[in-house]
């Protein structure tokens, strides 16, 4: 039997009096690699929120299980909207070692912030202010931080959408390195098509888990009528791959 | 004179040594701190803080601990009650933070001359604490301001990390675990104190410029936190004395002289650093 990694269960989440998540409950086990879709305001950002710490968890529990596979943080977790201010004077090391030296010391946050930035691809860039960087390249600087925290869980918010093609590929590629080495990773993702293609395990969310599992058993009509409406239809192609087509568009463009 | 007689001439007055100690501490203390204010936007937050410390100057003043360093405690209580005002008028979300600082920021500065005004030489004293007198500075004024500054710097040194760390991501710190409301509360202690001693120097008035204006110009030329600090310190000290000096050749107020002289150093680093 897997490892668990982190455990949700029964979990609810309130903004004043709206309900943000309700009754959320799943596990994650180490080395596994989950999407986590559903439409805007559907909570994925406040589920991440809550597992990385960042929101009192009141109602239900989150558990995350320590150690086992060398890591040393249990959460690293990568906002979609992080709060940051890019004209910081920071070079691209800076930013990544910063926060990390207080965990692990000056030198040993250095070397890992290294290789983070080398797997990500930014590994030329290592003196340049972070003002200077281009939105994907920021981008790839903030999943080489969440990387370089060498975390059990690693918990990523729409993290491809702001990068090209090769960039994207790099990163989804750094992804399933660290699931292969055993980190659960949990990304929130849009793009239904992209979960489908790449991630065995796919979480269907709208304020509460509609569906859990394998993309096949997932992405059927009716659970993503449940979640986006009804103008999804799901497609099943010759080589046996899903592709989901919004056919309220496709009638608008018609 | 030669330019090394007109360096050197002033400072055999004792009064122009201590001036100069003293605008070497003041202006080293606020370019460090100043970088923290210039690095979280809150040059306005430190330019209020300095006006609204004003009626605890006076109040100190009336009751009459002038010259016994008592006007040190008086005015980091005002900078503690404004800080709280701030914080009070924020908690209603409809406001934003700006808003609740000029309104704390007048207020507490028109108590200030309120209270002041009750004394017979009412604008002489308003123009001392408004604009500072550097060269009145004495030896037990100096030893105060070192010993806040050492305490100042020697915390800066030993949270600058955690600090650095929430001034540039507080969620990121949040996630490390740093306590990142009391390092705030921290840092705005820190700026307090840093107002206080330097009261003297360049006044109410003038303060903002010596807590901003030197870290903006290390702002411009350094890639990097260390080296905007270093930067941003060698144009406090060399704005400062070079305003000194010129306030003692040119005979003009020594504070509003200082205040141009960093100044001056910003339009050119502007102009250079493009």
């Amino acid at each position: 039997m897997s490892e668990p990694a982190v455990e949700v269960s029964g979990l609810r989440v309130m903004y004043g009096p709206a309900v943000a998540l309700e009754g959320v409950a799943f596990r994650a086990d180490a080395g596994e690699r989950v999407a986590v879709v559903g439409p805007n305001g559907a909570g994925k950002s406040t589920l991440f929120r809550s597992i990385a710490g960042l929101l009192p968890v009141r109602d239900g529990s989150v558990r995350l299980h320590a150690g086992g596979n060398g890591s040393r943080a249990p959460v690293a977790y990568l906002p979609q909207r992080p709060g940051l201010d890019w004209s910081f004077p920071l070079t691209v090391l800076d930013a990544v070692t910063l926060g990390l030296d207080l965990e692990l010391g000056r030198h040993r946050a250095r070397t890992a912030a290294l290789d983070a930035l080398e797997l990500v691809g930014l590994g030329e860039l290592l003196s340049r202010r972070i003002n200077r960087l281009s939105g994907g390249e920021q981008q790839r600087l903030l999943i080489a931080r969440a990387i370089a925290r060498s975390a059990r869980v690693l918990l990523m918010d729409e993290p491809l959408a702001a990068l090209d093609a090769p960039a994207r590929e790099r990163v989804f590629r750094c992804v399933r390195d660290l699931a292969d080495g055993g980190v659960a990773v949990l990304i929130a993702l849009h793009d239904l098509n992209f979960a489908a293609a790449n991630f065995p395990r796919v979480i269907l969310l709208n304020r509460t888990v509609i569906a859990d599992g394998s993309p096949e058993q997932v992405f059927n009509e009716a659970n993503l009528s449940r979640t986006y409406g009804s103008h999804l239809r799901v497609v099943r192609t010759e080589e046996g791959g899903l592709i989901v087509s919004d056919m309220c568009c496709q009638e608008r463009a018609l | 004179m030669t330019l090394v007689e007109a360096i050197g001439e002033p400072f055999r007055h004792p009064f122009m040594l201590r001036a100069l100690a003293s605008v070497v501490i003041v202006g080293a203390l606020n370019a460090i701190v100043g970088t923290f204010v210039v690095l979280r936007g809150m040059s306005f937050y430190g330019s209020a803080l300095a006006h609204a410390i004003l009626p605890g100057v006076a109040v100190g003043y009336l009751l009459g601990f002038s010259g016994k360093g008592g006007l040190f405690w008086f005015a980091l209580l005002a900078a503690a009650a404004s800080a709280l005002l701030i914080g009070w008028i924020r908690n209603d979300r409809r406001l934003n933070t700006d808003t609740a600082i000029g309104i704390a920021f007048s207020s507490m500065l028109a108590l200030g001359v309120v209270l002041i005004s009750t004394t017979d030489s009412y604008s002489i004293d308003l123009t001392h604490f408004l604009f500072g007198n550097v060269l009145a500075v004495t030896d037990a004024s100096l030893l105060r301001t070192l010993i806040a500054a050492v305490v100042v710097l020697g915390v800066l040194r030993v949270s600058y990390r955690p600090l650095l760390l929430v001034s540039f991501d507080p969620e990121h710190a949040r996630t490390f675990g740093v306590p990142v409301r009391r390092y705030d509360a921290l840092l705005l202690a820190l700026i307090a104190v840093t107002i206080v001693v330097s009261l003297q120097t360049v006044g109410i008035a003038l303060m903002a410029a010596l807590l901003v204006t030197p870290a903006a110009t290390g702002y411009l030329l350094a890639r990097r936190v260390p080296g905007v600090i270093a930067a941003g310190t060698a144009a406090a000290l060399v704005g400062g004395i070079g305003g000194l000096l010129f306030s003692y050749h040119v005979n003009v107020a020594s504070g509003a002289a200082i205040v141009l002289a960093i100044s001056a150093l910003f339009v050119v680093a502007r102009v250079a650093a493009r």
